[in-house]
């Protein structure tokens, strides 16, 4: 302990001195992935959801997404990084999806199933639902099935420019969707809302440096609001929009209203509390989530509530437990999975305790 | 002295020889122990003997180079898949399954390695697990088919420690290389070559044998061209004939140009008499489409090409981006009766064998981003390797103010396209943006826009490079500096990694930052995107338009492929409002043209390279040169020229401007010769030029000296088919038809991809020589040899010129099989001792792994060292045995005390002494073998105990005495000051209990060790 008193205290000088206090390592569980086109591995890979284990579907454990710029979707097996699940999206030619959201939902026929899949296809300006196989994978007719699409090239009512996430409103018994909200960018920078036929009930939003905000109001504005998520803070249910280029986090009412904002564009950083490019958000179900930030090569752990950076985990780098560029964070039971993307692979990691 | 190696169970000795020292030397301690060791137990002498021996093995197991074997059980299969395109598409895919079937039956640590073949060959996988999929792999060529190559390859990743077997699935139609041979090579390495013979016969097909016509001909002169054309059956078609890509008119009568053909079984001759009017190279290519496409299977093989060489007088080229500015030079060659062609760049010849027509080019004030690429290799081709000349003539567009720098023709200037380090100049500073790019081969695109880009830049001038790193956001890849030898620069851009920039903002900040602080004129930056970062910093681009710093842009293949989406938007917004250009490349098609942006866009800051003001007349240096010659030694005044410097002497300066800078010079370029002259045509800065009295003199004096000499009517030239190569046949007559030997020839053959090759032209007969080329690829070969002769008479000049053939590979011979060569691939397999496996075999039957017949590798560790060691070790054992008793009971009692069992420590301890005690008397009585000897011991014991007893016993008087006077206190002692108490001990001591019994006691011990001393010795 003596020894490590001076160690801190020069740590708290260089701090002090605005040197970027390097992270540590992530004490990594399980490496998936690594460069290549084969199943079980990716290149660039840019999205990420977990999926619980669905019967309906005739899964027993659960599933991690992935989706990257080779435009495959692939269902990995969380024990071993097995893909179980794999298909490519119909059209790549002028980009991939850059978002991926799984949860229950109506099928093609309006029967309840317990997975769907919501791609949104970022360049094509678009959302589609799948239902993913229940099939192996060696199975010929292993092929997911189009529940839906909406969405067309614009800047009006219900028409998108480049979608980046879905997050699916349900209502308290879990049994029916009230809401649909899609975020997009492309100078369009907006989150729109649907009613759960797919009508266009309001957006919010528009591009900017988000320096003209007003609190509890619609007036706000996004740089590419990269991922979006229902969030229960403090025993509301609010819509959390990680506002990728403007280096923050926000805390909106299901309406759009804006409660507040936590982080800012003039002022990155890497301190707790703080966020550079943050793209991926985890929900960890006790008013706190995981925010995975592109710029600072981290995963965060953030207090909703307060803004509070609880901790932080990685540093950039290549090797064990380092981070390139991350997009995306899940959690599945107690492991959380980052998305290592500029290493092409998928890390996980003990999530924190939940509060109780 | 060696013998062969021998092997005994898993060990193997290299010198076996020295394993017959165990006999010798065995057979010596053996009769040199009975004598030793007479002295010992039988057990322990046989003990002893035991181990020597054993030591006597080991060190002689160790000379005779011992090591450990071990043998491999598993067996790899190198699978070399034929992937070209004489295999039927549908046969391919059917023998890929059929593999992907037979190569789940393996055993657990087989392996399988893949291979691709087709003009190369390329590994998809190295040995690995069946149960592990393969990588896919694309295969550049597929118009051949090197299956030596592929063989050799799986040789090569072949691995040492399983055996081997390599598997062809192909058709064995080789047309690269020999698998004869090489199936040698893997007999030799024992290696089987297992075969899948993929069959197929194609029944219809037609091909277009050749077409034939002269090699050379006159201006004007009609030739019967003849195309041979063999059908499988009997067909019709429609014949098409193209003059350099121009359709031939050959159905005079009717609306179409193609002429209908019936066609026999067998070989039929067309002929199609032709004119020709234009001079130089002429390719002929004929085309035959049947009229029923199932009367054909191979597509590939149905046109030819031939070329013919039309010879005139001398012409010239002029290529000008505004043709008004050559009309001068076009006057005064046109006076001089040389023949010339004014054109724009757009309209400039394509090819080579286009370029050929013209014995020279002259390019007037031309920017080098309005001349391709391949046209400027080809440029440099034709002057290097084929004798062309070339003129470039100045202006503000021209030399380093045109992007000429580090371009492929720089090299071929007789000046240094960069100004002289000496001149002070205002200098231009650049930095590039780079972002990724998401377009095929996006990052190489970037790479090579950027280089052009900075090899276009002087050294003097300063460039940076910019980019988002992952780890530190937007960062300096190279930090603005001087050009220099652009090493540095050179190495920055080839480690970009390309991040994902999620915003503008903090690469065009930095960038910014960097150009306000450069000592420079000019400053520009030019940004290549996909258009994806977000940009909001609008300020920036009111502070870069405040420091003059101008910012282009190029979108590049954006998301949406528009460039007026929102990238697009974007990036044009940021270059408009800096004053920069807006460069959309929105699809695969445009991304030809990035260097020549990159290259326009870095003159921006070049434009200092021109001097101009009052009119000056340059001084000529050189007034003997063969160029300048006549011209009076003095030329009319100028105003302005482009800056360039020397080239050290290696070329010839004859006019020169400020400050010695070169206006004028001229070299000799490979074959071809090459003249600079920086200052203009006479439109803008020598504007009295054309009024010169010698100002065709000038041009005329500079252009014979630079064209290519004619050809020679005296020389005949052939060529051969050798298959894969050509050869060139020269037969050498002089004017009066005498055979002309000892000439030598600078050959060089230009390939279809513009690439030159020089050829070894040797003399094999009076008059004759020949060359051999390289000739596999489909198209054009051009071969141009320059020669020059001896002197026809003694002192006289030798004779020069020029010979141009060409020789045509219409298509890859690869098409012209039309069925599998089933023989090949059996004699491979029965050479090399492998199976013919037929494709109809169900894959469920066949092991791909057959032990049979495969030699296991075998592992071999050498363990001398170990064995040594054991010697070693093993002969202190043998020193033990002999010098230490070892006692089994008493090593049994120690184990016993060992595990804890009977008596207490103390008590246990002196147990152990008087059992070894007890023992050790045995064993003494026991040693002597006789009565006598017994007897002599006990005799001996007794008179050293006589001894002792005079040495050690004492009276009890005389110890208590002694004891008195040294006052020495016993353990059991009172104080002193108790005389009572003393004399109670003394007492007692005399009663023999305390200390003196003790010592008595102790005495005795002593007596019965030194007895059982004796015993033992």
């Amino acid at each position: 302990m003596a020894r490590s008193a001076p160690a801190a205290a020069l740590c708290l000088a260089l701090w002090g001195c605005g040197g970027a206090p390097e992270g540590e390592p992530i004490a990594v569980r399980q490496v998936f992935g690594g460069l290549g086109d084969v199943p079980g591995r990716f290149g660039y890979p840019r999205a990420l959801d977990v999926s619980a284990a669905a019967a309906g579907a005739g899964r027993s454990s659960g599933l991690v997404w992935v989706v990257d710029k080779t435009g495959r979707v692939q269902g990995l097996n969380p024990a071993d990084g097995r893909c179980e699940v794999l298909w490519r999206m119909p059209e790549i030619d002028i980009g991939k999806p850059v978002g991926i959201t799984i949860g229950p939902g109506p099928d093609e026929h309006g029967d309840w199933c317990d997975e769907l899949v919501w791609i949104p296809d970022t360049h094509y300006f678009r959302v589609m639902v799948y239902r993913p196989p229940a099939s192996d994978r060696s199975d010929p007719d292993h092929a997911p099935t189009l529940v839906r699409s909406f969405g067309s090239y614009g800047t009006g009512p219900g028409q998108f420019r480049y979608t980046t996430d879905v997050a699916v409103l349900y209502a308290p018994d879990g049994r029916s969707i009230e809401r649909i909200y899609v975020s997009e960018y492309g100078g369009n920078d907006r989150v729109s809302v649907f009613d759960p036929s797919y009508q266009f009930l309001f957006s919010f939003g528009r591009f900017g440096a988000g320096r003209a905000d007003t609190p509890g109001t619609r007036e706000v504005e996004f740089d590419r609001p990269q991922a979006i998520s229902i969030e229960n803070v403090e025993g509301r249910r609010e819509l959390v929009v990680v506002d990728s280029h403007n280096h923050r986090v926000g805390r909106f009412t299901l309406d759009g209203e804006l409660i507040a904002w936590y982080g800012s564009r003039d002022e990155p950083g890497d301190a707790l509390g703080r966020f550079r490019y943050p793209q991926g958000i985890a929900s960890m179900g006790d008013g706190t989530v995981l925010i995975a930030e592109y710029g600072n090569n981290r995963v965060q752990h953030l207090d909703l509530a307060t803004g509070r950076g609880l901790a932080a985990w990685g540093r950039p780098g290549r090797g064990p437990g380092e981070l390139a560029a991350p997009w995306a964070v899940g959690i599945l039971g107690r492991t959380a999975y980052v998305l290592d993307t500029g290493n092409s692979r998928l890390l996980a990691f003990n999530a924190p305790r939940p509060r109780r | 002295m060696t013998l062969a190696s021998i092997t005994l169970g898993p060990l193997q000795f290299d010198q076996p020889v020295w394993l017959a020292l165990v006999v010798v030397c065995g057979a010596l301690v053996v009769w040199i122990g009975r004598q030793s060791l007479s002295g010992m137990g039988t057990t322990a002498r046989r003990a002893a003997l035991g181990v020597r021996l054993a030591v006597i093995l080991l060190i002689a197991a160790a000379l005779a180079r011992p090591s450990w074997r071990r043998e491999a059980e598993n067996v790899n299969v190198t699978v070399i898949l034929d992937k070209s395109e004489s295999v039927p598409k549908d046969l391919q895919r059917t023998a890929e399954s059929w593999l992907r079937e037979a190569s789940r039956r393996y055993r657990a640590g087989d392996l399988i390695s893949r291979i691709a073949v087709a003009r190369e060959a390329l590994v998809q996988n190295l040995p690995a697990s069946p149960a592990d999929e393969a990588d896919t792999v694309q295969l550049a060529g597929t118009d051949g088919t090197n299956l030596a190559e592929a063989g050799r390859l799986g040789m090569a990743t072949k691995p040492a420690d399983t055996a081997n077997r390599l598997l062809f699935v192909s058709d064995f139609n080789e047309t690269i290389g020999d698998v004869r041979s090489f199936a040698d090579t893997a007999a030799a390495a024992g290696v089987p070559i297992d075969v899948v013979i993929l069959p197929y016969n194609h029944e219809n097909e037609v091909i277009v044998d050749r077409v034939v016509v002269p090699s050379t001909a006159r201006m004007g002169q009609n030739v019967n061209l003849r195309v041979l054309i063999t059908s499988l059956k009997p067909t019709t078609g429609r014949l098409t004939l193209l003059i350099n890509g121009e359709p031939v008119d050959l159905d005079a009568d009717g609306p179409g140009l193609s002429r209908r053909v019936a066609l026999d079984e067998g070989l039929n001759a067309l002929w199609v008499p032709i004119s020709l009017p234009r001079a130089g190279p002429q390719t002929f290519r004929a085309v035959f489409e049947p009229d029923d496409p199932a009367a054909d299977s191979i597509k590939e093989n149905n046109e030819s090409l031939a070329v013919t060489f039309v010879q005139s007088e001398g012409r010239v080229l002029i290529i000008a981006p505004d043709t008004s500015e050559a009309e001068p030079i076009d006057r005064a060659l046109t006076e001089s009766r040389i023949a010339c062609e004014v054109i724009t760049p757009a309209q400039a010849p394509q090819s080579l064998i286009e370029l050929q027509a013209w014995d020279a080019v002259i390019m007037v004030n031309t920017p080098s981003d309005q001349i391709a690429m391949r046209l400027q290799e080809e440029l440099k081709a034709y002057v290097h390797d084929l004798g062309g000349g070339l003129m470039m003539v100045g202006g503000p567009d021209s030399f380093g103010a045109g992007g000429w720098l580090g371009s492929p023709l720089a090299d071929a200037l007789p000046i240094r396209l960069d100004p002289p380090q000496k001149r002070q100049m205002p200098r231009g500073a650049l930095v590039l943006v780079m972002h990724s790019c998401e377009m095929p081969q996006g990052n190489y695109w970037a790479k090579q826009t950027g280089l052009a880009a900075i090899n276009n830049l002087s050294r003097l001038d300063l460039i940076g490079v910019v980019e988002y790193n992952f780890s530190r956001d937007a960062t300096w890849v190279h930090p603005i500096t001087e050009v220099g030898n652009r090493t540095a620069v050179t190495r920055a851009m080839n480690s970009l990694t390309f991040g994902d920039a999620p915003s503008f903002d903090t690469m065009l900040r930095l960038a910014y930052n960097g150009l306000v602080a450069a000592d420079a004129g000019a400053k520009h930056m030019i940004v290549m995107s996909d258009g994806d970062p977000s940009f909001t910093d609008f300020n920036l681009l009111n502070q870069c338009r405040a420091a003059k710093i101008s910012i282009s842009t190029v979108l590049v293949y954006p998301h949406e492929r528009s460039a007026t989406g929102p990238s697009g938007q974007q990036m044009k917004m940021i270059a408009d409002r800096t004053g920069g250009k807006f460069y959309p490349i929105v699809d695969q098609g445009q991304f030809a043209q990035l260097p020549s942006i990159f290259v326009k866009e870095a003159q921006i800051v070049k434009r200092s390279l021109i001097w101009e003001g009052p009119p000056f007349s340059p001084t000529m240096v050189n007034a003997v040169a063969e160029p300048v010659r006549g011209l009076g030694g003095s030329v009319p005044p100028i105003q302005g020229y482009v800056v360039a410097a020397d080239r050290d002497g290696l070329s010839v300066v004859t006019l020169r401007g400020k400050e010695n800078d070169p206006i004028l010079a001229h070299w000799q370029h490979g074959l071809g010769k090459v003249v600079a002259f920086t200052s203009d045509a006479g439109q803008r800065w020598a504007r009295s030029w054309p009024s010169w009295g010698r100002y065709r003199a000038f041009w005329d004096g500079h252009v014979r000296w630079m064209m290519r000499p004619g050809g020679n009517a005296d020389m005949r030239v052939v060529t051969e088919d050798l298959g894969d190569k050509t050869r060139v046949v020269v037969e050498a007559l002089d004017a009066s038809g005498e055979r002309m030997n000892f000439v030598r020839f600078f050959p060089r053959v230009v390939r279809p991809d513009g690439t030159a090759e020089a050829v070894e032209m040797r003399q094999v007969g009076p008059g004759r020589y020949e060359g051999v080329f390289d000739s596999a690829r489909a198209g054009a070969y051009v071969a141009n040899l320059k020669y020059v002769a001896p002197p026809e008479t003694p002192g006289g000049q030798p004779r020069e010129g020029n010979l141009q053939v060409a020789v045509t590979r219409p298509f890859a011979d690869e098409f012209r099989t039309l069925r599998d060569n089933a023989p090949l691939g059996r004699l491979i397999a029965e050479r090399t001792g492998g199976r013919v496996i037929d494709l109809s075999q169900s894959p469920g039957q066949v092991d791909l792994w057959l032990r049979d017949g495969l030699k296991m590798p075998v592992a071999v560790r050498p363990i001398w060292l170990l064995v040594a060691l054991l010697a070693v070790a093993l002969f202190l054992v043998d020193v033990a045995v002999r010098r230490v008793r070892i006692d089994p009971q008493l090593i049994a009692a120690a184990v016993r005390r060992a595990m804890g069992r009977g008596v207490s420590r103390g008590s246990e301890q002196t147990g152990t002494l008087l059992e070894a005690r007890r023992r050790a008397r045995a064993g003494m009585a026991a040693g002597a073998s006789t009565a006598e000897q017994r007897e002599a011991l006990r005799t001996a014991a007794r008179a050293d105990e006589q001894t002792a007893k005079a040495k050690f016993e004492v009276s009890a008087s005389e110890l208590a005495a002694a004891k008195e006077n040294l006052a020495l206190p016993t353990f059991d002692d009172a104080p002193r000051a108790a005389p009572a108490q003393r004399r109670q001990a003394e007492a007692a001591a005399d009663a023999g209990e305390g200390g003196l019994a003790r010592l008595r006691k102790a005495k005795e011990r002593a007596r019965e060790d030194m007895k059982d001393g004796d015993g033992k010795r």
